[in-house]
């Protein structure tokens, strides 16, 4: 802020003006960074030689010069990701409660819910693997509970106990005409005299 | 010829898992015998609900395969008979003995059962015109039925109960289809519930020195029958047995997976166990009942 003092000695405050102050940013092609001399090559450090002499002053070098390839650090090798059941059964909501639910269990034998085993457990809500599942709590539904070992990519062996509940597409429009026709027939032979 | 050549009539009185697990290995295995359905099941809605399932997502583990497994073997033999009130189970053709005749459902039970089948047998949400809800559910469509065979006669319960709606359950075995008997043998309808018992039953269907047989039930932690259940037939029954006494245990299992159950996952998993067979035999020519007891059924004093 400026200020004049006329012969009276009164003071005057010079209006704010943008041709007062002159910014000044060099010339647009001018260099914000100046070149530098390059680093010295040490490989030891990921440092590699420029031999290719590239910089950004040059932008046409750039474009026609080899891509450089990324180099992932080597790490170690623990074996794959992978979850090894111990045991697996699946179930039937039967009753739904504030809390969790009860359920009906069938376990897994040679690779298929046995149905003559039963079996029964009480679960909570936190026991599901995935919260969407929670939707799915209803009775009559099925899931499918899995314990087991789970080993993660940096070779943690982990014991885990997976609630997963079973999710199924809608019928198409297909699937319902050619299951009503099927209805239809099966009724039909059913009223039959024989 | 095998024994089970010489059954006559399978009776599957109505869809709830703890009537129908198994039955289908039951109509397989008694190849010359007459299937007999509640009427309530002869409906396109129920039929395309099971294949859908079987279609669309395969296994469904609560009743809906052993349906399906039924009627599929029973599609070309003429075995299976739709039943309803009033209707002879056997013989088919009249006036040979002994004879079995349904008491339930009744014809206003049988019009309005399906919605309320397919949601409390298998917990699927549907939506049929409201016509079709029975309040009642299962158990207002399943077949109650006597066994006469000269002056002797049985009394099998099923799960019929009792209802707001006169037309169906206990009200209208009594009103429209009565039968003249005196039994003295029953099944106890629905494991002894209070809501199955019917003072009108026991006083005009049944001998005061009858010999009653309850089958119990345990569902997600409840139990039938209950003390006062038992104290209730009791009262009105010559003698009660029990077929079994259910409890829940821990479920053995090998010692890693029951280490992972409980420490892993925290989960107590329980199997059901006590099972058993009451069996009560009598001649025409005799005049009371041989009660055998098989398993964990007992007699109630």
């Amino acid at each position: 802020l400026q200020v004049d003092v006329d012969a009276n000695g009164d003071r005057h405050e010079r209006p704010r003006s943008a041709e007062t102050t002159t910014w000044w940013f060099g010339l647009r092609d001018q260099l914000l960074v100046p070149h530098t001399p390059r680093a010295p090559a040490d490989p030891a450090r990921g440092l590699v030689d420029n031999s290719s002499r590239l910089s950004t002053e040059d932008m046409n070098g750039i474009e026609q010069a080899a891509p450089l390839k990324p180099v992932a650090r080597p790490r170690p090798y623990f074996g794959k990701r992978r979850f090894a059941p111990v045991y697996q059964w699946e179930g039937v909501v039967e009753e739904v409660n504030g809390e969790g639910f009860r359920a009906r269990l069938h376990p897994f034998e040679r690779g298929e819910a046995d149905p003559t085993k039963v079996e029964y457990a009480d679960f909570e809500y936190d026991d599901l693997a995935d919260d969407s599942d929670h939707a799915l709590v209803v009775e009559g539904a099925v899931f499918y509970w899995t314990v087991g070992r789970h080993r993660n990519e940096a070779g943690t062996q982990m014991n885990t106990s997976l609630v997963r509940f079973r999710r199924l597409p809608p019928p198409n429009v297909r699937q319902i005409r050619e299951a009503e026709a099927e209805a239809e027939a099966l009724l039909a032979d059913l009223r039959a005299d024989k | 010829m095998s024994a089970l050549d010489s059954v006559r009539l399978v009776l599957v009185t109505h869809w709830d898992d703890d009537h129908v697990e198994g039955v289908a290995q039951v109509v397989d295995a008694c190849a010359t015998a007459t299937v007999a359905c509640s009427m309530a099941l002869d409906r396109t809605e129920i039929a395309e609900f099971v294949i859908r399932q079987e279609r669309v997502t395969g296994s469904h583990g609560s009743g809906v395969d052993e349906l399906r497994t039924i009627l599929q073997k029973c599609r070309t033999t003429g075995r299976l008979l739709w039943t309803k009130a009033t209707l002879p189970l056997h013989p088919r053709a009249v006036s040979s003995s002994p004879t079995v005749v349904a008491l339930s459902p009744s014809n206003d039970a049988v019009a309005r059962s399906v919605e309320s089948l397919i949601e409390q047998a298998t917990g699927e949400k549907i939506a049929f015109p409201r016509r079709y809800r029975a309040p009642e559910g299962p158990n207002g469509a399943s077949v109650a039925a006597t066994v006469r065979a000269g002056s002797t006669s049985m009394l099998l319960g099923a799960d019929l109960e009792n209802t707001a709606n006169p037309k169906t359950g206990w009200d209208a075995v009594l009103a429209e289809a009565r039968p003249d008997i005196n039994a003295s043998v029953v099944k106890v309808p629905h494991h002894a519930s209070e809501g199955a018992h019917h003072e009108g039953m026991w006083a005009e269907i049944v001998d005061d020195d009858s010999v009653a047989i309850i089958t119990p039930w345990v569902l997600a932690g409840g139990h039938l029958p209950r003390e006062d259940d038992l104290a209730r037939v009791r009262g009105v029954a010559g003698s009660v047995y029990l077929t079994a006494m259910p409890m829940l245990g821990p479920a053995k299992k090998d010692r890693t997976v029951e280490k992972f159950i409980s420490k892993v996952a925290g989960i107590h998993v329980e199997e059901l166990r006590g099972w058993g067979q009451v069996r009560a035999r009598r001649r025409v020519s005799e005049s009371s009942w041989r009660i055998e007891l098989d398993g964990d059924a007992r007699v109630i004093e």
